[in-house]
């Protein structure tokens, strides 16, 4: 068997169950989750509140640890890939350091934990240049606090793609900002996969967001979250104008809609009985 | 009026003395019950060399023990940054120490150290420390979650993250928890000052003043006015540190769990 490539994120019977608070059940957030994500992909998680989206982010992330199941990043277990620097995390808020200007702010990352990673943190001219792909030239010494919604994930996104990271995860990024924002920031996004070819597991609440960016739309279910429907979509990226009135846009969104009706239907009947 | 905001405080202490005096010569109040305050600062200005030379050691035992407090329970509150339990045991100490009145410690505190400036320094210490404490804890353990996740995200190890997330983040409340100790600091250094056995010092002052019986009323006062001075001034300094602080640290973060700041 080849060697498995270092970006590639396979989930092996992925259980994750969090312990009874004082009175009430434990809570099955994940539940015998089998998934593989190929290197260069972009995968979409979309499914009902608490269908264990996040959880599945942090757990790939080597934020949290699994009940039952494995997760491999390439040949790597998730916390030592989280030890060698191959995440790159855009949470849902930007989640900038106020104290930080912006150029401090993209660099965060890459001053932490440099000697077990063997990466040296950014130079000025590699920030920079990533503030440029971002379309921030001129804020590098503006303060988070003087920035709008859109600028910030901007910073965010810069941030995460400066580590070079293998693997980048996505927590409905772009849920704060208005539909025009989040079409410049889908499109940039875009831009910046093309460029780094990492692989990216997107969560999210948006349908129209899903099918637009996913290679391959992952539909869970709620508590215990389980795959419901994987559909493949990889529509032309970034998405060109009009492309919403294609036909193949129509049908890729029908098929993660009704999925996710399906989907919906298990989590209210899952929390009935 | 906005622009004429920055006058309001000169305005209400001018008022505030300016009533006083009216009041004083209106009802020919003996000088020895209330004095006059053009008295009181006609006599600090004549006598300021005999006042700086009593307002100069409670400067010093103030800005020694307030430091003392400052650097102690920023050591502390680091630890307890870490650990719900070493917090709640640290806290109900403080709380004990916050809620007795210092001037019962003050014998205890001269028997155990002796006599001279260390038990002062102590006292204001030990005044000062609790809420420095409570601001530092809540500073540094109240960082937003998300970014600490991002931070172990990169496997960023736990002093990466209090160096560079949390104390940091404690600046504004630590700031806040200053400018309330300041004003305590010469509470201790005034209380502990007479229990010393010392001779000089604002708080001897105003014993004498008290003591001296119907004359020294300009004098009780005189000593009054120079601590509320130094008070302000001290007060003034913090909040300047605070804005440049808070500009580096940008506005929108200026919260701060106690403070007695008016804004």
């Amino acid at each position: 068997m080849h060697e498995p490539s270092p970006a590639t994120v396979r989930c092996v019977g992925l259980g994750r169950t969090y312990a009874a608070s004082r009175r009430g059940e434990p809570v099955h957030a994940l539940d015998a989750l089998d998934l593989t994500l190929e290197p260069e992909t972009i995968t979409v998680l979309i499914g009902p509140s608490g269908c264990g989206k996040s959880t599945l982010l942090r757990l790939i992330g080597g934020l949290d640890a699994p009940t039952t199941g494995e997760i491999r990043i390439g040949n790597h277990s998730a916390d030592e890939a989280r030890r060698d620097k191959q995440f790159g995390f855009v949470p849902q808020a930007p989640t900038l350091l106020s104290w930080r200007s912006v150029r401090d702010n993209v660099r965060l990352l890459t001053e932490v934990n440099v000697k077990a990673s063997g990466k040296p943190s950014s130079s000025d001219a590699e920030v920079d240049a990533m503030l440029e792909a971002v379309g921030l030239r001129g804020f590098e010494s503006a303060r988070p606090a003087t920035l709008s919604g859109g600028m910030a994930q901007r910073v965010a996104l810069a941030r995460a793609f400066v580590l070079g990271a293998d693997v980048l995860l996505l927590d409905e990024p772009f849920a704060a900002l208005d539909e025009l924002t989040r079409a410049e920031m889908r499109r940039l996004l875009c831009e910046l996969w093309t460029a780094h070819r990492s692989t990216v597991v997107f969560s999210t609440h948006d349908l129209n967001e899903a099918v637009l960016l996913a290679d391959r739309v992952i539909v869970l279910s709620g508590r215990p979250g389980r795959i419901i429907a994987d559909i493949p979509v990889g529509l032309v990226r970034p998405a060109p104008e009009g492309l919403e009135d294609t036909p193949a846009y129509g049908e890729a969104l029908r098929q993660v809609r009704a999925a996710l009706r399906t989907a919906q239907q298990q989590t209210t009947i899952g929390r009935a009985s | 009026m906005r622009r004429y905001l920055w006058l309001a405080p000169f305005v209400g202490i001018t008022g505030f003395l300016g009533i006083w005096e009216l009041f004083v010569r209106a009802f020919d109040i003996e000088s020895y019950k209330l004095p006059r305050p053009s008295d009181v600062v006609r006599d600090i200005v004549t006598n300021r060399s005999a006042y700086w030379y009593d307002a100069w050691p409670t400067i010093a035992v103030s800005v020694v023990g307030f430091a003392l407090a400052l650097v102690v329970a920023f050591a502390v509150a680091s630890i307890c940054a870490h650990s719900a339990f070493v917090e709640r045991a640290v806290s109900a100490v403080a709380i004990v120490v916050l809620v007795t009145p210092l001037f019962a410690y003050g014998a205890a505190i001269v028997l155990w150290v002796g006599f001279g400036y260390r038990p002062i320094v102590l006292m204001v210490a030990i005044v000062c420390f609790p809420p420095m404490l409570f601001n530092a804890v809540s500073g540094l353990r109240d960082i937003d979650p998300l970014a600490h996740e991002l931070l172990r995200s990169v496997h960023a190890s736990r002093w990466e993250i209090y160096r560079r997330l949390r104390v940091p983040n404690a600046v504004p409340s630590l700031i806040a928890g200053a400018k309330v100790s300041a004003g305590l600091s010469l509470v201790g250094a005034v209380i502990g000052e007479p229990w010393a056995f010392l001779d000089r010092g604002l708080g001897v002052l105003i014993r004498k003043a008290a003591a001296a019986g119907t004359v020294g009323g300009p004098l009780l006062w005189g000593s009054i006015f120079v601590l509320g001075l130094i008070g302000s001034f001290a007060y003034l300094a913090i909040s300047g540190i605070e804005r440049i602080a808070l500009h580096w640290h940008s506005a929108s973060s200026a919260s701060a769990a106690v403070s007695s700041s008016p804004r």
